[in-house]
């Protein structure tokens, strides 16, 4: 690769942009099909991201296609590039963006958007879908925000919903069938508009009222489903994964191997997307991964893998893994790191045995700072339970704690609100119950509460986000009620909820808001330092976009939402249902407990819900009281 | 690799030789890690023709210095190539204690001979200055330093591409940047600095010469230093 150190020598880090990393690949003369990963973030987040690596050791595995990588220059190497007429370009090899067969972004939240706009920008092809010609890349996306691609549907050609394992393999074939018969870009779209998971928004009609609301949404043509159906993986064991990842050579923010131990969640939890989106879990036995950590390990020379999932304690043989594992890590000094834990008893003993010798500090997320309202979001877990795990967390040597909560809840009270001061003060009292000489230092709680936004696929999907005002009071009554020098508080900036809640669950008529935002200089949104209100406010104003009618107001029972189309397996049906129960503070058992027939079971006919072991079932019962 | 720090290169020798399965030691603590020390940190955007690391093993395993390059080798990423190893004799102080100079080359896109003319009457005058003094940024403010006696060779080389060869010293208590000598130079030529810095080769002093660190000092001569570049 050929960039000038007249660039590189003078943009922050510029290991970012050189490439050459150990394990990334590089096909000399490229392939039939030449696919460019663009992770719609700098490279120290992108190459952090488990999905990536899985899917170009997956598109390179093939002998027809190569898959390189592009990701979003920081502002100052951007400037530069743009000074000097650079366009973006992939990694491995340098070829500019616009020279490729496709690009894939994944769409990880929404705060990214304007970064896949600035990427489009920089590589030299149109925002739009409409105005890319034949000769240009077909642009795709896919990731957990294409479950409403809506509000980027006028700038991506088409997008991918569901696992990339699942029919990633059918596109690719059909991309180069498509070329070899000389078929344009179009003929390629029609050949996939029918697979599962992908969706072509040309080959749909939408209209919108004036307020934004959905009034009909259809296919133009018979090549397209009117619902698309997402793409599932129904055996992980059976799923490709990587032997090796690629080894960064400068420092990115998650620097280790990485196992992916199961697939969606057993829980339930009413606010959380990622809980719908990928259901029924779908588990890797531990001889599986066992084999994979192996081979990751040798291959990549990591210090530290981590367990990866949605929550790692419920993995129906945990205790064996995590046993299994130590016994093949320790030797070789490898640490093992579990970021996805619950507060029980046996979440603990384990925690314990993976450091041996450091105590670092414990992540506990309550969500919300009363009982009540831990129930209407279904986030079973009891303040006797917090209280407990984090005394026998202190006995057992720790001394420091961080608390997640959750600010603007459906039906959030003062009271709730004040619950979250009154559980960190709690929190703070276990550790003095402890005898003088057990305390070594002073004990630490770090309470955070970030602002809640509903999302699509959930059951807080019809719910009223709070405005800014309600945040931000919310925010400093937390403040103002904690008053022990040992809790530290912090919260997050409540402006860019607001542009994230009209993102999460808005439809087509955002692209023009999106595009403006970007051109009045909106990138790196989800970054505090770079994201700016005022912006995002005249790109709404000026493109018409309410956004108290759009994330402020409960939504309508009978409303049809932008993303309706779109199947996940997960029902509406079951989705308002819980909504309703949430709203009557009544809890909904976890799958293992009880199927509670979310749509999933019929759904992927091999669904693995409901069939784990029954002794899983019974120590999960001891556990969770 | 020349983009990269001193830091992320530690980090990424120490995942060669863990995938080379080498029998290192590893620190004692709360967050061991292998015992690896660089002779002298690599400045970000210079490359080098030669390095040299101190490695301890275990004493477990029998390992010749050939197969500890051979596994090194096989486990690298592109750009980075292991040349030797030897076993420090006990005794033999760590290469970050004993290195006294460096060697470098500055690479010059100059091609007139007027401009080859005017360097080697530059690096000429310098030479012949009893004392260079520059100004030295330190913690409080700025200070004035005599740098004459810690340039201990400059010469220029012709050629398709022509060079300006540095010694320098490179000891922990006195060092001097290359780029505050190509400042000097390229403020007497009157231009702007450009060129690329290669660091060539590290040095010790031996009995009053300076030897490469690779070199093994006979027994009975001074302390000696490490082994993989």
């Amino acid at each position: 690769m050929h960039i000038s150190d007249e660039i590189l020598l003078n943009v922050t880090k510029p290991g970012r942009y050189s490439g050459g990393e150990l394990n990334a690949i590089v096909k000399p003369g490229g392939a039939p099909i030449n696919f460019a990963f663009c992770f719609p973030d700098v490279y120290e987040v992108g190459m952090s991201h488990l999905g990536l690596q899985i899917l170009y050791f997956f598109i390179n595995r093939r002998r027809d296609a190569c898959c390189q990588r592009a990701f979003m220059p920081w502002p100052d190497m951007e400037a530069l590039m743009r000074g000097n007429d650079l366009p973006l370009y992939a990694l491995e090899t340098g070829t500019p963006l616009r020279d490729f067969d496709m690009l894939g972004f994944t769409l990880q939240f929404e705060l990214s958007y304007t970064n896949v706009l600035a990427m489009l920008d920089l590589a030299g092809l149109p925002l739009r879908s409409s105005e890319r010609g034949e000769d240009m890349p077909v642009v795709c996306a896919g990731g957990p925000c294409a479950c409403n691609p809506e509000p980027l549907a006028e700038f991506i050609d088409f997008f991918y919903i569901g696992d990339g394992e699942a029919a990633l393999d059918e596109i690719l074939d059909n991309y180069r069938e498509n070329k070899n018969n000389g078929g344009g870009k179009q003929a390629f779209l029609e050949s996939v508009a029918g697979l599962p998971g992908v969706y072509v928004p040309a080959f749909y009609d939408a209209e919108y009222d004036e307020n934004g609301l959905l009034l009909r949404f259809a296919p133009n043509r018979p090549s397209a489903p009117a619902t698309v159906k997402r793409a599932v993986v129904s055996s992980l064991d059976a799923a490709f994964f990587p032997d090796k990842f690629i080894v960064p050579w400068i420092e990115t923010v998650h620097d280790r191997a990485m196992l992916e131990i199961f697939r969606g969640c057993i829980r339930g939890c009413r606010f959380c997307q990622a809980g719908f989106l990928y259901r029924p879990v779908r588990e890797r036995s531990p001889e599986t991964l066992f084999a994979q950590a192996g081979e990751l390990l040798s291959n990549t020379g990591h210090e530290e893998i981590s367990l990866v999932s949605l929550a790692a304690c419920d993995h129906s043989r945990f205790e064996n893994l995590v046993d299994g594992l130590l016994a093949r890590c320790s030797p070789e000094k490898v640490n093992i790191s579990l970021p996805s834990l619950r507060v029980d008893a046996m979440s603990l003993s384990v925690l314990q045995k993976t450091q041996t010798v450091r105590k670092s500090s414990l992540t506990f997320a309550p969500e919300a700072g009363s009982q009540r309202l831990r129930d209407v979001i279904n986030k079973n877990l009891s303040e006797d339970d917090i209280l407990d795990g984090c005394f026998r967390a202190f006995e057992a040597g720790f001394d420091r704690v961080k608390l997640y909560f959750m600010a603007g809840l459906p039906t959030e009270t003062d009271e709730d609100v004040a619950g979250i001061a009154r559980l960190a003060e709690r929190v703070v009292d276990q550790y003095y119950k402890l005898p003088y000489e057990q305390r070594r230092r002073p004990v630490s709680v770090s309470v955070s509460a970030s602002c809640f936004v509903p999302k699509p696929f959930t059951p807080f999907q019809w719910a009223a986000q709070d405005e800014l005002r309600a945040f931000n009071e919310k925010q400093r009554a937390i403040k103002d009620l904690i008053r022990k020098k040992q809790i530290s508080y912090r919260y997050h900036d409540a402006p860019s909820a607001v542009v994230e809640g009209v993102l999460a669950r808005g439809g087509r008529p955002l692209a023009a808001a999106i595009e403006r935002a970007y051109r009045l200089g909106a990138k790196f949104d989800g970054w505090s330092e770079h994201f700016n209100f005022e912006i995002w406010q005249n790109a709404f104003k000026q493109s018409g976009i309410d956004t108290d009618f759009r994330v402020h107001r409960e939504r309508q029972a009978e409303e049809i939402f932008p993303w309706d189309f779109i199947d996940i397996g997960v029902s509406k049906k079951f989705l308002r249902r819980e909504w309703e129960r949430g709203m009557e503070g009544k809890t909904t058992p976890n799958c293992r407990e009880g199927c509670a027939g979310c749509g999933m079971a019929a759904f992927a006919e091999t669904a693995a819900c409901g069939r784990e072991s029954n002794s899983a079932l019974s120590l999960r019962r001891e556990i969770q009281p | 690799m020349r983009y990269i720090s001193h830091l992320d290169l530690l980090r990424a020798f120490q995942r060669v030789m863990r995938r080379a399965k080498l029998p290192v030691a590893y620190s004692q603590g709360f967050n061991p890690h292998i015992l690896l020390s660089f002779a002298l940190p690599l400045p970000l955007g210079m490359e080098s023709a030669r390095d040299y690391a101190d490695l301890a093993l275990t004493g477990g395993e029998e390992i010749s210095p050939e197969e500890i390059v051979s596994r090194l080798n096989e486990n690298a990423p592109g750009g980075l190539r292991f040349l030797g190893a030897r076993m420090l004799g006990s005794g033999e102080a760590r290469a970050a204690a004993i290195v006294a100079a460096a060697d470098y080359a500055l690479r010059l896109p100059v091609s007139s001979e007027e401009d080859s003319r005017a360097i080697s009457t530059v690096l000429d005058a310098l030479l012949a200055e009893p004392t260079l003094v520059t100004l030295k940024k330190t913690k409080s403010g700025e200070k004035e330093t005599d740098i004459r006696r810690d340039i201990l060779r400059l010469s220029y080389e012709t050629g398709p591409e022509p060079q300006i060869i540095l010694r320098l010293s490179a000891s922990s208590a006195r060092f001097l940047n290359p780029e505050t000598v190509a400042g000097l130079i390229f403020e007497r030529l009157q231009r702007e600095s450009v060129g690329r810095f290669l660091r060539l080769d590290l040095y010790r002093e031996v009995g009053g010469k300076r030897v490469p660190l690779m070199e093994e000092i006979p027994a009975g001569a001074a302390a000696a230093p490490g082994e993989t570049p």
